[in-house]
């Protein structure tokens, strides 16, 4: 077996001083090179288990260990969400006033790179998910489907070591439902990248080789294909 | 893309609230290039005055809080003769007087024989012929304000003279003067035997040691009287002080309102853009990050409003110029000092007002801003 990426350690999470416990008790690994798929029902706590591993956030109790380490021990966030996650999100996030290009660029300020090295990564990044053609558009003027591959190019600008999406596909009809889900398989195919996918559509865990089912903020099953 | 692209795309999403607080800016710096131009152009031209008399140390008696300092006899100047170097010591009446109805007026009484006369340029008519002569000489500026020309009466406290002659001083104070003998002013002012001020002519080609070393001598041996060089004299003269404090003090003011304006826009745009920062700091950005382009944002609008201010700033100088009470009298100084002191204080003004919305935007937690519409 691989090493182990991700350590979630009997995590739990509440929120509203205890009233409301979105997560009860998770415990599990996610290893180099895993592609898996958290489902569940609205409201189970799949987006914040997403963001504890995204080190958006942190759990009541319990920790979250990135490659040994705990999150806690770790001074800069922002820095390490900067170098080693990439997030895709439902609605897309994109900055409205820039553009494609510009978009997928905002996280590279934080790598050591010249502007025409950011440039070229951000191009080739937009070319590698279709969007060749459509480097200078605002995300307002694009389709559902391209702003989604906009929003994968982005997260993938400081070649993350882990991508989270949550609910990649909410917003999209199945046709570019289908194409964003077999752009993140041939991402996780071709750079071995460890993938977390949340979803609440069973078409879309099947594209996984992991299925982790959440009830109520805890987890109900764990199956790998 | 640069980092600065971000920044005035920013603010290219609200072009009017920009426009706004730039022009909020710009007046209030205006104000600051205006005041400060007319009071260092006030002190300017107090120094020039004194350099053109040849003097080379000014000597009065310390007075507290008045515009002009107190009179005494002038019989102390034959002691600072006795002074080594001292070549010449010439005593002067000054007083602010206002005559019929011109705003007020500065009144030079002078000896006849003094080297003071040398630097004026008459160029109409004479200067008053003897001591007993009730005639004075009136600067260019002062017979526009005065609408007197030569042969003409005028009214000075309780008395008439006549306007015998017309000059122009290199200096502009002097050019809104009228000058009489210090005879007829003491008369008139009721100070017979008293002046108060000195002004010192050293031997040619004394260095500016010895006028230093001359000046502490001074002060010294005669308690209760300074001496000052010219620029000193400017500096410490009460009304220029006063001109200097108020340009502050408004500036201030003007400051103040102007870093009001850009917190107020920075925080409205920091409000607007709760869930953008949640995107920036989820996808890695760093607090510092954050503040740097909030505070780079307030700073470009500052700089610009600068820009705009001083362009403002400079047309003003020019309109006060031309008002009654300041033409001829004051030139604005318009400097490149000036010039980089506004821009300076525009940018401060736009780090103070931008600090705060700044760190405000940079606190927000990423997960809370995201979840923010
Ligand atoms: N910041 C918060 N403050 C209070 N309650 C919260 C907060 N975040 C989440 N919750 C609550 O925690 C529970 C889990 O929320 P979460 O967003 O993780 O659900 P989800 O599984 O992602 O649902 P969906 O599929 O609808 O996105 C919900 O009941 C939600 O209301
Ligand atoms: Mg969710």
């Amino acid at each position: 077996m691989s090493a182990v990426l991700i350590e979630v350690r009997d995590v739990q999470r509440s929120f509203d001083e205890g009233r409301v416990q979105a997560l009860r008790g998770a415990d599990f690994t996610i290893e180099e090179g895993e592609f898996a798929a958290i489902v569940g029902p609205s409201g189970c706590g799949k987006s914040t288990l997403l963001q504890l591993l995204g080190a958006l956030d942190e759990p009541s109790e319990g920790e979250i260990l990135f490659r040994g380490k705990s999150l806690l021990e770790i001074p800069d966030l922002c820095r390490f969400r900067a170098q080693t996650i990439g997030f895709v999100f439902q609605s897309f996030h994109l900055l409205p006033t820039l553009t494609a290009l510009e978009n997928v660029q905002i996280p590279m300020f934080e790598m050591p790179w010249s502007a025409a090295e950011r440039r070229r990564r951000a191009t080739e990044l937009l070319k590698s998910v279709g969007l060749g053609e459509r480097l200078h558009h605002l995300p307002p003027k694009m389709s559902g489907g391209e702003r989604q591959r906009v929003a994968i190019a982005r997260s993938l600008a400081n070649e993350p070591q882990l991508l989270l999406a949550d609910e990649p596909t909410g917003n999209l009809d199945s046709a570019n439902a289908k194409r964003v889900m077999e752009h993140l398989q041939s991402i996780h195919q071709q750079r071995g990248m460890t993938m977390v996918v949340v979803t609440h559509d069973w078409n879309i865990a099947n594209f996984a080789d992991r299925v982790i089912r959440i009830l109520d903020g805890r987890i109900i099953s764990d199956n790998r294909t | 893309m640069s980092f600065l692209t971000i920044v005035f795309k920013n603010l290219l999403r609200r072009r009017t609230r920009s426009l706004l607080t730039i022009a909020g800016i710009a007046i209030g710096i205006a104000a600051v290039v205006a005041l400060t131009s007319i009071a260092w152009g006030f002190e300017k031209s107090w120094e020039q005055a004194y350099r053109a008399r040849g003097t080379d140390l000014v000597v009065t008696k310390i007075t507290s809080q008045s515009p002009m300092p107190a009179p005494f006899n002038e019989k102390f100047a034959a002691d600072l003769l006795k002074l080594p170097r001292v070549k010449e010591v010439s005593g002067l009446l000054t007083d602010l007087i206002s005559i019929e109805d011109a705003p007020t007026t500065l009144v030079f009484g002078w000896a006849l024989d003094s080297f003071l006369w040398d630097h004026l340029k008459v160029v109409k008519g004479r200067k008053p012929s003897g001591d007993d002569e009730k005639a004075v000489v009136i600067g260019t500026v002062a017979a526009d304000m005065l609408r007197k020309s030569i042969g003409a009466k005028i009214h000075i406290e309780a008395d008439e003279f006549t306007i015998c002659g017309i000059f122009e001083s290199t200096a502009l104070v002097e050019n809104g003067a009228v000058i009489m003998s210090l005879r007829q002013l003491q008369r008139v002012t009721e100070n017979t035997g008293k002046v108060n001020f000195l002004n010192v002519k050293l031997e040619p080609g004394s260095t500016q040691e010895q006028v230093e070393s001359l000046r502490k001598t001074i002060k010294e041996r005669f308690a209760g009287f300074n001496a000052f060089t010219s620029s000193e004299v400017a500096q410490s003269n009460t009304a220029i002080q006063a001109a200097k404090g108020m340009s502050w003090a408004t500036s201030l003011i003007a400051l103040i309102v102007g870093a009001v304006g850009v917190t107020n826009t920075m925080l409205m745009s920091v409000f607007e853009r709760i869930h953008e920062i949640g995107i920036l700091l989820a996808i890695g950005w760093r607090r510092s990050r954050i503040v740097r382009m909030i505070l780079y944002e307030s700073m470009a609008l500052s700089f610009l409003g600068g820009l705009a201010g001083v362009a403002l700033g400079f047309v003003a100088i020019k309109v006060i110029q031309t008002t009654p009470m300041i033409h001829g009298k004051i030139e604005g100084e318009i400097s490149a000092a000036l010039f980089g002191l506004a821009i300076l204080v525009a940018l401060a003004l736009g780090v103070f007002g931008g600090l705060y919305p700044a760190v405000r935007g940079s606190r927000l937690s990423p997960t809370a801003a995201l979840r923010y519409e």
